[in-house]
């Protein structure tokens, strides 16, 4: 018991402290057909974060997002906004099937490993999503130009990847104690 | 069924025209055919790089389609493969187009000196893509010199990413050939290594229009990005081919060929006369220029002196085949529908310095029957094209000398210009002269003829 308190209370030091002391961003731009579909992100960060709740969509058999950055132990809703039955399962990272519903019911499905897990639809072929399931925080979604900022990053030397559609590229990173770092993917 | 395949793959050697440039490629990325055409038919660097990627643009591919493709399962259902099944696209625009050919033919030799032809070809020509590595192409004659027409090219590709090993499967038209006319600003006449018949062995084989067949090839670009190797081994039928129009109406020639087709066609199978298929092996490598695969290609799609690709391409092929012929026996005469093992081989050389490309190669057939009697014809081609100032005018000219061991040698001279006075609408014209011991065949009587393509 003793353990688990002095893991809680080293778990909100890490979030709560540790990134906000000395931190920096990192700002840049990628290339992409539709540079909101990326997502760039820090690989591994120092620290242990919490994931908290998000949705996915589904309207005129189109899940929305198409790509959701989490944190492990996120769960996520998925909900059916068509008057017609979906189903979901995921395949990748983590795989499950929450089975065929129709709409205004609402199930979920928590995230705890991390990668890419592919969100498909058993009754319409057509339907992608994508739950990128991440360690840490330090994830930003483009613009429409490309541009991304991801703020308060821990100084120090760090893979960050640009995911778009499945596919990964990746460029070392040295964030400095202040300021901001520049990159372009 | 043999006479009925036999008849499939017959057509004028003198043709109005085959399919050649792709409508369909034009109005799915919403460019011109001169993209990857010096003048339709003839491919520059970037479409011979397009097509070599299974008819996907070498780099941004997924960014210049403007008709995008029809998803069959979303992209991630691959994940799910074997439990699933591996998802596809297929066009989501028109793949067909339509292709209209209209001509006039002087001929001092023969009945009619001049006629027009009319409206003398519609053909439908289509090409697509299938996910991320399988492709289809094919062209289908509606009619042809008033004539109903038929299936010509028609296959499907896989490319595999590496492009290291591809498959294509149908009707293909071998590698392992010196020149495609299909691709030529003279193919109007087909290439001489291509359709000449070895007639005193009843050798009618020939690599046009195309054999039915499976063709696995491949290459990898040369150091940066440059040139490089491409390889190719095939197996095929080995049917008659064009070398039958050659010698239509040439006495005592023709008769022989009727005679080995109504033989083949009671005794072959449904398309092939034996069970013997024809191999055969290709490879080539190109020093300098745009990769085989399009690395170093632009992003965009240029329009002008996208011909330009100085480079050198040297290239050998060997084919072997099994054909029927009229064998002499104590017994006297007797077909046998594997009397004849042949083989051709070649090198070939295609040279690009700027505005200039010159190409040519050199062919041997040799031919052996089972009664011993052994034929051999060798045929030499050289052809240059030179693009003008203004590139909607293209000259070329072809000589071809062919020397058979039955006989006296004959050489033939081939002019043409291409006149594209409009981005799809080509008017040429082209002439053939003949001379030295020529065969008296119609198939060689000096000709001019005048063609209005139309494509769409």
């Amino acid at each position: 018991m003793k353990q688990q308190v002095w893991r809680s209370l080293l778990a909100i030091v890490s979030v709560g402290v540790g990134p906000g002391l000395f931190a920096s961003d990192i700002e840049g731009t990628v290339t992409a057909p539709s540079p909101s579909e990326v997502v760039v992100y820090v690989e591994k960060a120092p620290g242990t974060f919490k994931g908290e709740r998000a949705v996915i969509d589904q309207q005129n058999k189109v899940f929305t997002p198409y790509v959701l950055p989490v944190l492990v132990g996120t769960t996520v809703e998925f909900r059916n906004g068509d008057n017609l039955q979906h189903n979901v399962f995921g395949v990748g990272a983590d795989e499950f099937n929450l089975g065929n519903w129709t709409k205004g019911i609402v199930r979920q499905q928590t995230f705890s490993k991390p990668g890419d897990v592919s969100i498909l639809c058993n009754v319409h072929p057509e339907m992608e999503a994508h739950v990128l399931v991440l360690q840490n925080p330090y994830f930003a979604r483009p613009d429409k130009s490309g541009t991304f900022r991801i703020s308060n990053v821990p100084p120090g030397q760090y893979v960050l990847r640009a995911w778009y559609r499945g596919k990964t590229k990746k460029q070392n990173v040295t964030v400095p104690a202040s300021g901001s770092v520049t990159v372009a993917l | 069924m043999m006479a009925s395949v036999l008849l499939a793959v017959t057509s004028a050697v003198l043709l109005p025209g085959r399919a050649l440039a792709i409508p369909a490629f034009a109005r799915k990325y919403e460019t011109s055919c001169v993209t990857c055409h010096v003048a339709p038919p003839k491919l520059n660097a970037f479409g011979r790089a397009f097509k070599n990627r299974g008819y996907r643009m070498p780099k941004d591919d997924e960014d210049l389609i403007k008709q995008k493709q029809v998803p069959l399962g979303a992209p991630a259902w691959k994940k799910v493969f074997p439990k699933g099944v591996w998802p596809a696209d297929i066009p989501g625009g028109e793949f067909m187009s339509i292709n209209f050919l209209a001509g006039s033919t002087i001929n001092p030799s023969a009945p009619v000196t001049n006629e027009f032809d009319g409206l003398g070809q519609v053909s439908l020509l289509m090409g697509g893509t299938i996910g991320e590595s399988l492709s289809f192409f094919g062209d289908f004659d509606l009619f042809e010199n008033g004539e109903p027409g038929g299936i010509g090219r028609a296959y499907i590709q896989y490319n595999h990413p590496s492009h290291w090993f591809n498959v294509t499967l149908g009707q293909i038209q071998p590698r392992a050939q010196p020149f495609i006319g299909d691709l030529s600003l003279t193919g109007q006449t087909d290439y001489l290594a291509n359709v000449f018949p070895t007639v005193t062995t009843g050798n009618f084989f020939s690599f046009s229009p195309h054999q039915r067949g499976i063709e696995t090839w491949g290459g990898r670009e040369g150091p940066k990005g440059k040139g490089g190797l491409l390889w190719a081994a095939g197996v095929v039928n080995g049917e008659f081919g064009d070398a039958q129009d050659a010698v239509d109406g040439v006495p005592g020639v023709s008769d022989l060929l009727d005679e080995l087709k109504t033989h083949a066609a009671e005794t072959g199978g449904q398309f092939d006369m034996n069970s013997g298929k024809d191999f055969y092996f290709q490879g080539s490598y190109k020093i300098g220029g745009l990769g085989v695969f399009g690395s170093g290609a632009p992003s965009t799609l240029q329009q002008t002196h996208n011909w330009r690709d100085d480079s050198l391409t040297l290239g050998g092929y060997f084919y072997r085949g099994t054909t029927i012929a009229l064998l002499d026996t104590p017994q006297g005469e007797v077909f046998d529908n594997s009397g004849n093992r042949f083989y051709k081989t070649g090198v070939t050389l295609d040279w690009w310095f700027k505005d200039l490309n010159i190409f040519g190669g050199y062919q041997l057939s040799h031919d052996r029957l089972k009664d011993g009697r052994i034929a051999k014809v060798g045929i030499s081609t050289a052809e240059a094209n030179y693009v003008l100032p203004w590139p909607w005018i293209q000259p070329a000219v072809r000589f071809e000398n062919v020397k058979p061991d039955f006989g006296p040698s004959f050489h033939r001279t081939t002019l043409s210009a291409t006149l594209l006075i409009r981005a799809n609408m080509m008017l040429k014209f082209q002439g053939t002269v003949t001379r030295g011991s020529v065969p008296d065949w119609p198939f060689f009587d000096d000709q001019f003829r005048t063609t209005l393509r139309f494509v769409f």
